[in-house]
């Protein structure tokens, strides 16, 4: 199990004083390649093949250095699959020696001991090793059998060395059925800490709409959620990070934001201001998951990290939109002012700009006693290219009679399943 | 930062209200001089200031879902689908995870 205290997760991430005297990202996810040895399913990238002008390694080191010097404390490295980047591991130590925290988000499924060991050498101080369900479910949604059995395997080897062990995990109409089950997989692992994002239209989950939960199906999720922390995780001392794409305030709010950390709340999407994302080609935007059409501010190859932070209108759009800039029920909601519209990602995703987003409890709180509800049905195709996204209507339409409450998520059947997953 | 950006948490259903509330728009509740806690959002990440202990979440005119200690409509058993077991066919005859589209082949780069 490994040794370092939970009370320093997401540490490096909160802000202090003196960060909002004078704002500055805090962390940054960095795709070092997007070669990767799984074809997930849900896969918003299309991670498979590499990008055809990665950076270099020296261009890499030079990237280490300018995030150094606007204050990053934290990245998190991924792809596709960020061990496939023979040079990872010196990224990774510059990274450590500037006093970064180092962290990677893998698949695991070529985690071998050796790499670990790389990955202890380096200094990297978590891997979070995704997990999309129980054997079946996590290898049908990773494209890859045998995928799972490898993941577990790494997560007990991490268990095993000093660097905490993580499990990420979609959220999604396969896996929400084993959650409470994976959450006990989670104990036996040793992990410390679990995080449980919604899947979003985007990439290769744009291709499947059938996999996404729907926005009222919220309603059963938290609930689901706050259990397996009471009976599961907690007992364990395992923490819950639900991701920012998992919205918004409600009876919840307190008790699963960042980990259940007293006092916090959501107060609005970090891109642009506290986060940054980076694609292996240098393309710089203000949140690794944003479309790269719409929030590509600039090519850390040929501009300046700090330059681009301060004159790169798709990173500023973001940090300083205010509620006149949401619409849709966002815009008068109770939470605006604070919330201004959730994530990104999710409703740029799904419904062309950010700012209205219908994946929050709150919201589907508020029109279930209305007796309403939404859901999201596609209406246009995503072409096919990395981090790319369809566009989606949104319905809202009254609770029918003979739904189950609150509102059960219901299963695909086994034909329909069978389409989803063999889609290419 | 204004009134509707200063969050504290009501005194009587727990939930997240706006700074100025003098009674809670989701359950009545009038909030004390000393909200039993209070908590300063920044722009973007959040900068806590604390007072006392964990609260427990009660139930309120909100409309909250059922809570998970109260028992949920939606029991484990309910929705184990068991889709899970819908995969592809496989030349045995049995079920196997569907094929990579878009991926590498097994083994590459790693």
């Amino acid at each position: 199990m490994g040794a370092e205290p939970t009370a320093r997760l997401g540490a490096p991430r909160t802000a202090r004083e003196a960060d909002v005297t004078h704002p500055h990202p805090l962390y940054c996810v960095w795709e070092l390649t997007l070669a990767c040895d799984l074809g997930c399913k849900h896969c918003g990238s299309r991670a498979g093949k590499a990008r055809p002008e990665e950076l270099t390694t020296a261009q890499a080191l030079e990237v280490v250095a300018q995030l150094h010097e606007v204050g990053v404390r934290d990245v998190v490295l991924i792809g596709g699959e960020a061990y496939l980047r023979e040079d990872w591991p010196i990224i990774a130590r510059a990274l450590a020696e500037r006093g970064i925290t180092v962290n990677m988000t893998t698949g695991a499924r070529n985690l071998h001991p050796e790499r670990i060991q790389q990955a202890v050498d380096a200094g990297l101080s978590s891997i979070s090793i995704s997990l999309d369900g129980l054997e079946r479910t996590h290898d049908a949604l990773r494209g890859s059998p045998g995928a799972w059995k490898a993941a577990v395997k790494a997560a007990g080897d991490v268990a095993r060395t000093r660097l905490q062990l993580s499990v990420n995990t979609q959220l999604n109409r396969l896996s929400l059925p084993e959650l409470p089950d994976l959450a006990r997989l989670l104990v036996e692992l040793g992990a410390r800490a679990w995080q449980v994002q919604l899947t979003v239209a985007m990439g290769r989950a744009a291709d499947r709409p059938e996999l996404l939960l729907q926005p009222y199906e919220l309603l059963e999720l938290f609930p689901l959620l706050v259990r397996i922390q009471d009976e599961t995780l907690l007992p364990n001392e395992i923490r819950l990070f639900p991701a920012n794409n998992i919205g918004y305030f409600g009876p919840y709010e307190a008790r699963l934001r960042a980990g259940g950390a007293e006092g916090r709340h959501w107060s609005g999407c970090p891109a642009g201001q506290w986060a940054l994302g980076i694609e292996a080609d240098g393309t710089l935007k203000g949140c690794p998951s944003l479309p790269t059409r719409a929030y590509a501010g600039g090519n850390l190859k040929t501009e300046r990290l700090t330059e681009l932070l301060t004159r790169s209108p798709q990173l500023r759009v973001l940090r300083e939109r205010t509620r006149a800039d949401l619409w849709g029920f966002c815009a008068g909601c109770y939470y605006a002012d604070v919330c201004k519209g959730g994530c990104s990602w999710t409703a740029h995703s799904l419904l062309g700009r950010p700012g209205n987003n219908p994946y929050c409890i709150h919201r589907a709180t508020q029109l279930s006693q209305r007796g309403l509800r939404e859901r999201v049905s596609k209406v246009e195709r995503a072409p096919g290219q990395p981090f790319d996204h369809g566009r989606f209507e949104l319905i809202e339409e009254p609770i029918p009679a003979d739904a189950q409450s609150p509102t059960c998520v219901q299963p695909l059947d086994a034909e329909t399943m069978k389409k989803v997953l063999r889609k290419s | 930062m204004t009134s509707s950006t200063v969050l504290q948490r009501c005194v009587g259903c727990d939930l997240h209200i706006h700074g100025s509330e003098q009674v809670c728009p989701f359950c009545g509740a009038a909030q004390t001089a000393s909200p039993r806690l209070r908590s300063r959002s920044l722009r973007a990440g959040v900068l806590a200031v604390t007072v006392a202990g964990a609260l427990g979440i009660s139930a309120c005119a909100y409309g909250c879902p059922p809570l998970p200690d109260g028992g949920t409509a939606c029991g484990e058993a309910e929705v184990d689908s068991g889709v899970s077991s819908d995969l592809c066919p496989a030349e045995d005859g049995g079920l196997e995870p569907c094929p990579v589209d878009g991926g590498v082949d097994a083994g590459n780069g790693g």
